[in-house]
């Protein structure tokens, strides 16, 4: 583990240095309006939304260069290394996921302490529930990024998956209060803790996945040859039911499910299509 | 020491690429693997170095499982080609990843290589010539010191002079190091002068291995023949690699006593022995194909 820590480290050490400058950058940024036009565009040091910008700059930034590792190859020659894929795996969470949110909430504390130390337990709170979402968020990118392929593929995945997951997240707020769990639901330790824990199975199942592919699968639209019919219906039962939260199902509901799903199929068994006769 | 491979199989998208391939390379050797386009060979390297997953199989290392002891596996040097992360980075970047990847990494050997073919160390590889950025691979490949080295088409596309420089440097830390190379080429005339044997890969396994030394029941020779048609058994028992009238060059995969007293035998005008070359082995193990090939264009004329 120690290993592949190091060598993942050392590898993206330039891009993982520049992530934190444009981190600091950002913050100067931001501090240097604040004080030129005289009123917050991020408040520093008292709601504190900086620690929050700050993780999610910087870890659009590292998913990016995570992201890099594809095109240059990179991917490909690590599994030839002295590291397991799943060590690779860990070692990239913790370099282009934890290392962001820890350095966006350092910087924003170290930010609150020159400005404002008295309010420094709810900045750490604020940091506390902003990088556990993030956490989650990044967790799903994963999951979606370890399926499939392609990287455009990657991306519009992700899109597509956290949008699923916040009309989710929504549904299963409404569900629960209306059965009397409100005090539960709206308790925000309580819910930083489930989003932990679910954000922890999420990579958990990651983890599992980086372990049984091969380069092979790289350009396939999803690379377990189990999950390919299931992200077809999930795909297909995600569009077809979300938006019931709103309106009632018609006939004219299952138009963009059925279009989305054909396109999803397409994209993942490839039908070889024919006119000849 | 050695590198053993015990029945690898693989499929893509469900295409047999290999099938029950077994071999073994010891210390100090130089190995060729050599086979038809598509046959496999770059999916056997990406298997041993574990880029794959063997479908089926064992690979050994020094009596570990290489697949299992990731410890082992900077013992194995293997980079795919032409396309590989190397291009992005400086030769002064590389170095300093590869000191962490590669236990035994030569730092002072790989300056002195680079200096001695003027490679510019703070120029990113990509802006290389194909020339240097192939030995550069090679330089990048044996400074890691690694027991084994994999090389894909290492001499694919060079220039004459190149070329030496890269088979003297394969020849240079076989020679000091003991390491053993397995070297992927069509060039056969070039592999010739390198390896000490060959591996065929055909039908997805090493279908014959061979030292053109060690190869005394397959012949060439050159011959003209009687008559206006030429007889039958030398379609049938050789690979007719040039017709020129009826003067004919022809490789025997089996050259047996039959053979040779039918050759004695007065429907030839004369016979004369060649001296035989790896690319000789290799036409004659596609014999079928070579010959489906040619009546094919017979029945073209």
């Amino acid at each position: 583990m120690k290993q592949a820590l190091r060598l993942y480290g050392r590898i993206k050490s330039n891009q993982i240095i520049l992530i934190a400058i444009l981190g600091v950058l950002v913050t100067c940024f931001i501090g240097g309006v604040n004080t030129y036009y005289g009123r917050a565009i991020t408040n520093i040091g008292s709601d504190s939304e900086l620690g929050g910008v700050l993780m999610g700059i910087m870890l659009i930034a590292a998913g990016a260069a995570t992201y890099a590792d594809q095109t240059r190859h990179l991917n490909t020659w690590l599994s030839t290394q002295s590291a397991s894929r799943r060590q690779f795996f860990i070692s990239k969470v913790v370099w282009m996921i934890i290392a962001p949110i820890i350095l966006g909430a350092a910087i924003d504390l170290f930010m609150s302490i020159t400005i404002r130390s008295d309010n420094l337990h709810k900045v750490a709170s604020n940091n506390l529930n902003d990088g556990v979402e993030l956490f989650y968020v990044a967790s799903v990118v994963v999951l979606v990024s370890t399926i499939v392929g392609p990287i455009w593929q990657k991306i519009v995945g992700s899109f597509f998956a956290l949008v699923v997951c916040s009309s989710l997240s929504v549904g299963v707020n409404t569900i629960s209060i209306d059965f009397g769990m409100k005090e539960l639901v709206q308790n925000a330790e309580f819910t930083t803790l489930v989003t932990f824990i679910v954000a922890l199975l999420l990579l958990g199942a990651s983890y599992y996945i980086v372990g049984i592919i091969g380069i092979e699968s790289e350009h396939d639209a999803v690379r377990v040859p189990a999950l390919r019919w299931p992200v077809v219906i999930f795909v297909f039962i995600s569009t077809l039911f979300l938006p019931l939260n709103e309106s009632p199902l018609t006939a004219s509901s299952f138009v963009l499910p059925v279009v989305l799903s054909v396109i999803t199929f397409i994209f993942v068994f490839k039908p070889k299509l024919s006119w000849q006769k | 020491m050695s590198l053993i491979l015990e029945n690898i199989s693989k499929k893509i998208h469900h295409h047999a690429i290999l099938n029950n391939a077994s071999f073994e390379l010891k210390e100090g050797e130089v190995v060729g693997l050599v086979g038809r386009n598509g046959a496999g060979k770059t999916t056997l390297f990406r298997t041993i170095s574990g880029e794959m997953q063997a479908d089926f199989g064992r690979i050994g290392l020094d009596n570990k499982d290489y697949m299992k002891t990731i410890a082992v596996h900077d013992q194995l040097f293997y980079i795919d080609m032409p396309d590989n992360w190397l291009a992005y980075y400086t030769p002064k970047r590389i170095k300093s990843i590869l000191s962490v990847a590669y236990v035994n990494f030569d730092s002072e050997w790989y300056d002195e290589r680079l200096n001695q073919f003027g490679l510019n160390n703070n120029k990113r590889v990509q802006n290389y010539s194909k020339g240097m950025k192939a030995l550069f691979t090679i330089i990048v490949s044996f400074a890691s010191r690694a027991q084994y080295v994999l090389l894909d088409e290492p001499l694919d596309g060079l220039d004459v002079l190149v070329r030496d420089q890269v088979k003297q440097l394969i020849i240079d830390r076989v020679t000091k190091n003991n390491t053993t190379v397995l070297i992927a080429s069509h060039n056969l005339v070039e592999l010739d002068t390198l390896v000490d044997r060959i591996l065929l890969l055909k039908d997805g396994t090493i279908d014959r291995a061979f030292a053109i030394e060690n190869n005394k029941n397959i012949k060439k020779y050159q011959l003209a023949y009687d008559g206006d048609v030429m007889p039958e058994f030398l379609r049938n028992n050789g690979t007719i690699i040039a017709q020129v009238g009826h003067i004919v060059t022809i490789v025997f995969d089996n050259f047996d006593e039959d053979i040779g007293i039918r050759l004695a035998g007065s429907d030839f005008k004369f016979i004369e022995e060649l001296p035989i070359s790896s690319e000789d082995i290799f036409r004659a193990s596609f014999a079928n194909e070579v010959y489906a090939w040619q009546q094919e264009l017979g029945g073209e004329q």
